[in-house]
């Protein structure tokens, strides 16, 4: 009795102390509750517990003894007994199960009552009626602030062993454990996270439901869980038979942190995987950047075996390929103009993003359809659990991201909006022609998620993106970018899933003038395209997976529509015949792990791609150079009539060999097709560039790569090196005859010519992911080469020899460097380097018509200046509290801190007698940004 | 049409939102490699019944813009018949033949031989007919004004133009002188020796093509010519512009079309690459040089107009302050200076005391390029 008072007293006690939670009643079930208990008879009980769940247990106690237990099973589900006892009391006994859990038990009239965290208080305290006497008993550290809750919890998970199956002596064989990782706070399933054993090393990665199965060798593991953006957590398991486990991971609710290494860096070595690149939104927002946005093309940049012709443009070269051979996917829907404002900003609202992986080689059989790299950026579903906003205010954008559940863990949305107030700026310039200027820019990021049960899911993503401009002058261009996509999730069992998924993109640009009511006119050009697919997954086992699919694409191309746009207007309609075609694909692609050191992966995609009618095609005269005096003839095809076919098979085949256990070696080799091209005789990419479909004349494009490469991790996976080296040769690419026309021409084949190229280059990269100073530094050497050899000298460029492509810059250097002042304050710099990209200069002046002209050389014999750019950037969070209204952090950053002015381009223009040469810089001195971001 | 315009856009964006867009004057690399590549400028007048060939020779960027002349070849027009027609050497390396009816059903090729035994052949080309030149007009406009033709073939068949024009303007120096100084003494100018009032001839320096081939009719309208800036001396007096349009071929428009893009408009984002231009001749010796300029015929319309500056509304009448100001030269120092001293005229009354001067460009108008002597066609 004296120790039940003293008990409650002192819970009681602890409990005033801090002043948090309803106590009042535990004050009274205290008082009341110690009279029955004095003088009762202890109930012992005995018995053999072995690997029975919480629930048996209770019921043999139940069965036992007149104890009734009251909980909640949702606690104790994961909670085995394993006691052997005899004539305990009940209270030993639980402390036993309890040992190392957050419960508690109180009991109260026989009644057990099982409590998380905090104990219920069944007694009084002891010097209640006692006043002044004293006792002394250890505190209980309460931990009250949810973080701290939370770390202990997390630390429970983490070093609880969580027992499957029937224990047994003999531990040989395998089990599988199965289970979902999940965001612990929007219940978003993760997906592409990393769970591991070291020792031996082994393990998956979760599916797209954030599911994974893993085959282990039976016995004690410690389980490591690890995903980009995550907290990386750990779970001890005891494996004697097959079993599930769900796994909450928390996100990393500390932005500055460098999670991308940390997450990626086990992978990098063990994955099959080669020449990816991973990035997350919180990597990317850590990069100093211009104009105050936090932009993915402009990161990806920053890899290895990346490079643009410029800045302010958005078109990648990936390892010597062409901008338009990347497959830029955004919630697996194809962006055809992944660029705002002549590419001072990508289409992508980061606030939406998830994650962005890039594909340099190994490209898996799953995709198709450009020859030098996919894109594949991904959106975050929307907040399970609670309505939140985010957004940011930046010199030139404004942007606001909403989201939250429409039914609560089931369904949930996101709908993100972007847009520049560059219209108001210019409005308020001092220049007429300026102030007559427009140029204005939007996009919508939209999706919503639905959980039908654990076994089906369905996503809709939509994206919209239109950018409209106006000159002083008198033309107005507008273009835009719209997509959509469907996708069904369907587990069948938990070694089987699949999706189907549909989606549809539309590309269309247009410009008009009126300036002048006879010569008004009004041009557009659209490309559509419709393409469904279904994919299986099928894991034989943990070494051994197999994934089939496949998939149609219907094209759809309006190359040109040149209409007068006034009463007066004289132009004469013109409209270029639309193009069809349609490519489909099927593919197989087999992950298989030999053994703890060898791991293979081999695909096969076989693609088959027709160009339909309508359409009226010109014949030329054999043996002449394709040109309209040439044309001997008009075939005429009917509505769906083939025109021509191509097809073929695309192998994909990547090995590794861990030669220890932190490092690898890795070879790929891939074939891609891409039967549509951009066509841009510019050198960079511009919204009225058009596609085209691969027809009898421009033929498809396809190129192999092969890729070997080599990686160790040190210093305990701290520091990560790798060395890539690559070699591809590419077929049909396409060239374009001297001073070719694009823009409504109704026989492209006599401007545009198939060229061969082919590209090496060797990567280097060292990263640190931890400690104070994080970053990367990488150098690449890398050439790319173009030949055109035609039948006719004007289907030669450069006499038929290799000339190096436009972004042939063969040294790289990039430089990311983070530095942690605390946790609240960091600071960024970057450095670039590259050789001067190749361009044609002027050889020779000479006179005609009376004014000095230039000759210029053979094509890219010339090279502009090395570029060299330093950026820096602060960034400032709020602070760290949870729960706050709104967390906001700051970010100063000075692009081109050296303003250094970089040439983007030189050109000569003839003015009077004189040539005279000039230097174009595009940002030509540092350019500070202030930017704001939010979120609450 | 798109392009240039893009362009001009691109530097405007960029300038705005970044305010740091940057042109420099950029210094080539000097090349060593010698230039020797011949260029011809050659056309058949089917107006004046003329034949006029230039050729000259292309060099290196490094050196001064002298063009040396390609002297002593030999040259001539052949028609598809066979028919030649010798060009005779003119100082310079221009070879003419004048007197010549030129046939426009027929084709025409131009054959050169070189002193250096080269032999040169341009592809057959039409004499192409005229459009109907039917104005040359101005349009006020608020910084300025701009020249522009309306041109129309009624026939139909020409769909490409080039112009150009020839822009005559009077103006007069900031002072007049009515004395010039020999040995230090002052004397009065001769009416003929005063160098007040100049004319001043410019050819275009643009290349000025324009096609109607997107167009129903075969019309272009409100061609703009040239554009003369608010406050330009041009139109400070008289101003005159002959203006000359010419029919081409397809083949033509699209090398002056190449030639305007890649040496007026490049260097921006969006230009197109610049590439090696060549025309419709060709090396029959060695097929792999390359040979510049083009050989065209055709007929040729012009038509002149005047602008005075009372024509012009009144925003438009104004001269850009010369910062001209005068000196006075005591006559005592007089007899020390030499016969580059200009004087505009005395002081001292009813005793000269001494002479008023300025700068020479302020006193002297042919310092501005161009001559005291009026045109004949000038009213």
């Amino acid at each position: 009795m004296r120790k039940a008072l003293l008990e409650c007293a002192n819970t009681i006690m602890t409990l005033i102390n801090r002043p948090k939670g309803k106590i009042s009643w535990l004050i009274i079930a205290c008082f009341l509750s110690y009279l029955p208990l004095w003088g009762q008879e202890e109930v012992k009980v005995s018995g053999n517990f072995t690997s029975i769940s919480f629930d048996q247990f209770v019921k043999q106690i139940e069965s036992q003894t007149p104890y009734r237990f009251f909980y909640k099973t949702a606690w104790t589900d994961s909670l085995s007994v394993q006691l052997n006892v005899s004539k305990e009391r009940i209270g030993p006994l639980l402390d036993q199960v309890f040992t190392g859990t957050l419960l508690h038990y109180a009991l109260h009239e026989n009644k057990i009552y099982i409590t998380k965290e905090r104990q219920l208080i069944t007694t009084l305290p002891a010097d209640f009626f006692n006043q002044g006497a004293s006792f002394s008993r250890e505190a209980v550290a309460f931990d009250y602030t949810d973080y701290q809750q939370k770390g202990k919890e997390k630390k429970y998970r983490e070093e609880k062993l969580y027992v499957f199956g029937a224990k047994s002596a003999g531990l040989s064989g395998t089990a599988t454990l199965t289970g979902n990782v999940t965001d612990v706070k929007s219940g978003e399933a993760i997906v592409g996270a990393s769970v591991f054993i070291e020792n031996p090393k082994m393990g998956v990665s979760t599916d797209p439901f954030g599911h994974f199965s893993v085959t282990l060798p039976k016995g004690r593991h410690e389980l490591k869980i690890k995903s980009i953006g995550m907290e990386s957590t750990q779970r001890q398991i005891m494996l004697y038979g097959d079993g599930k486990l769900n796994i909450e991971v928390e996100e990393d609710i500390i932005p500055l942190k460098e999670v991308l290494v940390e997450s990626e860096r086990d992978v990098r070595v063990a994955s099959n995987q080669m020449g990816t690149e991973k990035l997350d939104i919180k990597t990317m927002r850590q990069m100093p950047l211009a104009l105050g946005e936090t932009d993915v093309m402009k990161v990806v940049l920053t890899l290895p075996g990346v490079q643009t012709v410029g800045e302010g443009t958005v078109g990648l070269n990936v390892r010597g390929g062409a901008t338009n051979q990347n497959l830029i996917l955004f919630n697996d829907a194809v962006v055809y103009n992944p660029s705002h404002l002549f590419g001072f900003f990508s289409t992508f609202n980061p606030d939406a993003l998830k994650s962005v992986e890039l594909y340099k080689s190994g490209i898996t059989a799953d995709y198709g359809g450009r020859l030098s790299s996919v894109l594949d950026v991904n959106t975050r579903e929307g907040n399970l659990k609670k309505f939140s906003a985010s957004g940011g205010i930046s010199p030139v954008t404004g942007r606001l991201t909403f989201e939250g559940p429409i039914i609560k863990d089931r369904t949930s949305f996101l709908i993100g909006l972007r847009s520049t107030y560059s219209d108001w700026i210019l409005g308020r310039l001092k220049y007429q022609n300026l102030r007559n200027s427009a140029a204005s820019f939007y996009d919508v990021t939209f999706n919503i998620s639905h959980k039908i049960n654990t076994k089906n899911s369905l996503t809709f993503s939509g994206y919209l993106s239109k950018d409209q401009f106006r000159l002083g002058s008198d033309t107005t261009y507008s273009y835009s970018d719209r997509n959509g996509s469907l996708k069904w999730k369907h587990v069948f069992n938990t070694k089987l899933y699949g999706t189907l998924t549909g989606t549809f993109s539309q590309y269309n640009f247009s410009f008009n003038s009126t300036k002048n009511p006879v010569n008004a006119f009004i041009m557009d050009f659209s490309i559509r395209q419709w393409n469904g697919k279904a994919d299986v997954t099928y894991l034989l086992n943990s070494q051994h997976s197999l994934k089939a699919g496949a998939s149609v694409t219907r094209y759809q191309l309006a190359p040109g529509n040149f209409q007068p746009n006034s009463p007066e207007s004289l132009v004469k309609p013109d409209l270029l015949p639309s193009e069809q075609a349609s490519e489909s694909a099927i593919y197989l692609d087999d992950n298989f792990e030999v053994n703890r050191h060898l791991s293979l992966y081999a695909g096969l995609r076989y693609s088959f791609y027709q160009y339909l009618g309508p359409r009226d095609v010109y014949q030329y005269t054999n043996g002449t150079p394709r040109q309209l005096a040439t044309i001997q003839d008009t075939v005429r095809y009917g509505s769906g009539k083939s025109i021509a076919n191509y097809g073929g098979l695309e192998p994909r085949f990547s090995v590794r060999y861990l030669l220890s256990n932190n490092s690898s070696v890795k070879f790929s080799y891939n074939r891609m097709r891409q039967y549509i091209q951009m066509l841009s005789n510019t050198t960079a990419i511009t919204p009225v560039d058009i596609w085209k479909l691969s027809d009898n004349y421009i033929q498809p494009q396809y190129g192999d790569q092969i890729s070997l490469g080599f990686y160790k991790n040190l210093r305990r996976n701290t520091i990560e090196t790798s060395v890539e080296a690559y070699y591809k040769v590419m077929q049909n690419t396409v060239d374009y005859k001297n001073g070719a026309v694009l823009l409504l021409n109704h026989h492209l084949e006599t401007d545009v010519l198939n060229a061969r190229g082919k590209a090496y280059g060797i990567e280097f990269l060292i990263k640190k992911s931890t400690g104070k100073v994080n970053g990367w530094l990488s150098y690449t050497y890398s050439r790319s080469f173009l030949q055109t050899k035609g039948e006719f000298s004007s289907e030669t460029i450069n006499d038929g020899k290799y000339y190096p492509s436009s972004y042939d810059k063969p040294h790289a250097v990039n430089f990311i460097g983070n530095y942690k002042f605390s946790r609240r304050f960091n600071f960024s710099l970057n450095m670039v380097y590259s050789t001067g990209r190749p361009i044609t200069f002027p050889i020779a002046k000479y006179t005609v018509d009376g004014v000095s002209r230039v000759f210029y050389s053979d094509r890219n014999q010339f090279r502009i200046p090395d570029y060299f750019r330093t950026d820096v950037s602060l960034n400032l969070e709020g602070n760290h509290k949870i729960k706050k209204l709104a967390h906001s952090s700051w970010t100063f950053a000075i692009y081109n801190v050296t303003g250094r002015q970089n040439a983007y381009s030189v050109f000569f223009v003839s003015q009077k007698e004189v040539i005279n040469g000039y230097k174009l810089s595009v940002f030509a001195q540092p350019i500070p940004t202030i930017t704001y971001n939010f979120k609450f | 049409m798109a392009t240039n315009r893009y362009s001009k856009f691109l530097w405007l964006a960029a300038l705005v939102l970044t305010i740091s867009n940057c042109v420099e004057p950029y210094q080539l690399p000097v090349s060593k490699e010698t230039v020797n590549i011949l260029v011809v400028d050659g056309l058949i007048n089917a107006t004046d019944n003329s034949a006029k060939v230039r050729l000259s020779r292309a060099i290196s960027l490094s050196q001064a813009p002298v063009y040396p002349a390609e002297l002593k070849a030999s040259v001539s027009v052949e028609s598809e018949d066979g028919n030649k027609y010798s060009l005779l050497e003119k100082p310079g390396g221009n070879y003419e033949l004048t007197g010549q009816s030129w046939n426009a059903l027929k084709k025409y090729r131009l054959l050169i031989a070189t002193q250096n035994g080269q032999q040169y052949k341009s592809d057959y080309i039409e004499i192409k007919q005229s459009p109907q030149l039917d104005t040359v007009a101005w349009n006020a406009e608020s910084d300025g004004t701009t020249i522009y033709a309306n041109a129309h073939d009624a026939t139909g068949k020409v769909d490409y133009y080039k112009w150009n024009y020839t822009e005559t303007f009077e103006y007069n120096a900031h002072f007049g002188s009515y004395y010039k100084l020999v040995n230090g003494v002052p004397i009065l100018r001769a009416q003929s020796e005063y160098i007040y009032k100049c004319w001043r001839t410019d050819p275009s320096s643009r290349i000025l093509i324009g096609s109607s081939i997107q167009l129903t009719q075969n019309v272009v309208s409100h061609y703009p010519l040239t554009f003369l800036p608010l406050g330009t001396e041009k139109l400070s007096e008289k101003y005159s512009i002959l203006v000359r349009v010419r029919g081409i071929s397809v083949d033509e428009y699209n090398y002056w079309q190449l030639l305007q893009k890649t040496t007026e408009n490049l260097g921006g984002l969006f230009d197109p690459l610049p590439t090696q231009v060549t025309g419709n001749m060709h090396n029959t010796t060695n097929s792999s040089e390359s040979v510049l300029g083009y050989f065209s015929g055709g007929y040729i319309q012009e038509k002149r107009i005047y602008i005075s500056p009372n024509d012009l509304p009144d925003y438009l009448r104004r001269v850009d302050p010369s910062g001209c100001r005068q000196d006075t030269i005591p006559n005592a120092r007089l007899s020390g200076l030499g016969n580059s001293v200009l004087l505009i005229g005395s002081y001292g009354v009813p005793v000269t005391l001494g002479y008023l001067s300025s700068t020479p460009n302020c006193i002297d108008c042919r310092l501005a390029g161009g001559t005291t002597i009026k045109p004949d066609f000038w009213p």
